[in-house]
């Protein structure tokens, strides 16, 4: 089914629109849930958590194509509070892995909560990817969004692990010189 | 902030971006050719420079720097202004300050200062998710309504209509004006609230802020594609949130960003105390109820029961049986599942709307989805796409024949097969709506004409 009738059955409250998301974007949402968590039953409670989510606010109709990131943004916060609040052990130092290097594209990180609102943040982080070549873009986000191993990254996009690091490596470096350069004050 | 928050607020990424990452990639080629290739070239570059060629000659000259667009602020503007040749003290660029005369309708003649709108590049625009309101209605806006929500100057070409939408308890929520232009059929709208009005927008470069009299516009100009052109401005105007927005196409941009920075600047100029928002109040509540039925209470619902499904095949399990009615929508609703396979069933009343779905059988092209192979978003010509997506039969014309057109086998991997259905029949003034998987089209042929 087409986003915008999906849409539509969010729009008039037709329970139905749960099932036809599910039907065209459970499999990937699954799977992303399943690549930060690493348990399928846990990321099917996120999976329904998201189509709640949804429910509960209204899908952006305008473009209808970003019907799925908007899920995907959802998911992706819920199975990254999942993954904090629960005793997986090994996903949560993966996480403080990522946390650990996310670290250093700030320019100076303090324990003060976001200094800039969201629209803000939006502008520079999307002003930085602006700036990078589109593999290292898509390996920057594959990385710090949709949350892949090295490993999985270096299938991916059939690079070596090494050059993979060395990518990730600039990227943040970038990052940070970028922040600081623009001036954004986190 | 520290590392774990910016991991989190990755989220606000581009969605074209996010997308983009998750495309499969093609694996690269590593095929020897590849470095016989790459030999050759390098043959190629150390014999030329040894035979001595001049590969590079000239100066790189520095892009031209761009500078903000300006709108060239002459008298014939003024020409097009209500009663603002007689008074207009202006010569050429050089207004002069403090000119301003109200006249008796209480509009300022104006700006007096020549004012620039910088049209930032988006990269993308989407309208951020808000959040659900409960019983949300519209009421069309009176002429007093709108007074009350006008602006301070006006251009000749500018007529105003629009709505306000409430919530299920009759607060404002906000309020929707729709400003014509001086082109036909083209309209700028305007979203006024006292609340923030989501919207996303990446930009190229840091966005610029146009000032005109004092407030501070952010102007975009968004490529949605196929050659339609979005333009939009934000600005918070005496404490009410504002968004403005036309859509238009390439061959029309010039005059439409012309007549997009007119009204912009007109809102410019609200008098303190405007816009007046508690001016506008509704009329009456519609009535909204979201209830949950059981089966027996359904079937016997005075509006629609009698047209419930009147037979849940075996394994199918309750899901919800609702009651629903709004402003726009008014239905009795449920839904069955057993595993992945679900029926949907939904009675409502016929509208004007749904005409356009309404199809006789001999009129194969308007439902049967044999004729379209999918994906049909790519097979269905876009004017049948609405009638394809959904069709209305006239009960008395159904045929199983019909029911089977509607019908395809499910068989994506990771499925259970089964039959996939979904139409609409229309019994004089009642619609039954019914989307299927996992019964057979005569399964559902039987229940649709034991409805009388």
């Amino acid at each position: 089914m087409e986003d915008r009738r999906i849409v539509e059955l969010f729009l008039c409250r037709d329970e139905s629109a749960i099932k036809q998301t599910s039907d065209k974007y459970g499999k990937r949402l699954r799977s992303l849930a399943f690549g930060i968590i690493k348990d399928h039953e846990a990321a099917e409670e996120c999976e329904n958590d998201t189509y709640l989510a949804a429910w509960n606010s209204i899908p952006p109709h305008e473009p209808a194509n970003y019907l799925y990131a908007y899920l995907a943004r959802i998911i992706r916060h819920i199975a990254l509070n999942y993954c904090r609040s629960r005793s997986c052990l090994k996903r949560s130092a993966f996480i403080c892995e990522l946390s650990d290097e996310m670290e250093q594209c700030i320019p100076h990180p303090d324990d003060v909560e976001c200094r800039v609102d969201e629209m803000i943040l939006r502008e520079a982080i999307n002003g930085f990817l602006e700036t990078l070549s589109e593999e290292k873009r898509n390996v920057f986000l594959r990385r710090y969004w949709y949350l892949d191993s090295i490993a999985a990254i270096s299938r991916r996009f059939a690079l070596s692990e090494g050059k993979v690091k060395t990518m990730l490596f600039r990227s943040r470096n970038q990052l940070r010189e970028y922040l600081e350069k623009e001036g954004y004050i986190l | 902030m520290r590392g774990k928050d910016f991991l989190d607020k990755m989220e606000l990424v581009n969605p074209a971006y996010v997308e983009a990452a998750d495309t499969r990639v093609k694996k690269k080629n590593r095929s020897p050719m590849r470095w016989a290739v790459a030999a050759a070239c390098f043959c190629i570059v150390i014999a030329a420079a040894a035979a001595g060629f001049q590969l590079f000659s000239g100066d790189v000259s520095a892009d031209p720097d761009t500078d903000a667009a300006t709108m060239p602020f002459g008298l014939a503007y003024w020409e097009g202004i209500t009663g603002m040749k007689e008074n207009n003290t202006m010569e050429g660029n050089n207004a002069t300050e403090g000119n301003s005369s109200i006249e008796d309708n209480g509009y300022t003649e104006g700006p007096w200062e020549p004012w620039t709108a910088y049209y930032n590049e988006a990269t993308t625009a989407l309208d951020a998710a808000a959040l659900y309101i409960p019983g949300y209605f519209t009421e069309e806006l009176s002429e007093s309504e709108i007074e009350a929500v006008e602006p301070g100057m006006k251009i000749e070409w500018m007529k105003y209509s629009g709505y306000a939408g409430f919530d299920g308890e009759g607060n404002l929520i906000e309020v929707c004006l729709s400003v014509s232009t001086s082109m036909p059929d083209s309209n700028i709208s305007v979203v006024i609230s006292e609340a923030g009005i989501p919207r996303d927008y990446v930009f190229v470069d840091e966005p610029v802020v146009s000032v005109c009299e004092k407030v501070e516009y952010k102007v975009y100009q968004w490529e949605a594609g196929n050659g339609n052109i979005l333009l939009a401005a934000d600005a918070k105007i005496n404490g009410y949130s504002f968004a403005f927005t036309l859509n238009t196409t390439a061959e029309l941009l010039e005059q439409a960003k012309a007549d997009f920075d007119r009204v912009l600047e007109c809102f410019a100029y609200y008098a303190d105390g405007k816009p007046d928002l508690s001016a506008i109040t509704a009329e009456a509540i519609p009535e909204w109820f979201d209830r949950t039925l059981t089966y027996s209470e359904a079937l016997k619902e005075p509006d629609y029961g009698q047209y419930m499904l009147q037979n849940i095949p075996e394994g199918y399990a309750e899901e919800s049986i609702r009651r629903y009615r709004n402003q726009n929508y008014d239905y009795l609703s449920g839904l069955w599942s057993k595993g992945y396979h679900d029926i949907s069933w939904k009675v409502s009343s016929f509208t004007e709307a749904d005409e356009a779905r309404v199809t006789s059988v001999e009129d194969t092209q308007s439902y049967d989805l044999s004729l379209y192979p999918i994906p049909r978003a790519a097979s269905v010509p876009e004017e049948l796409r609405e009638i394809v997506d959904n069709p209305i039969f006239k009960i008395e014309e159904l045929t199983l024949d019909v029911v089977y057109a509607r019908s395809y086998m499910s068989e994506e991997a990771g499925e259970e097969n089964g039959w996939k259905i979904d139409f609409s029949v229309k019994y004089g003034d009642i619609i039954v709506q019914i989307r299927t998987e996992g019964v057979t089209p005569e399964w559902v042929y039987e229940q649709l004409i034991q409805i009388k």
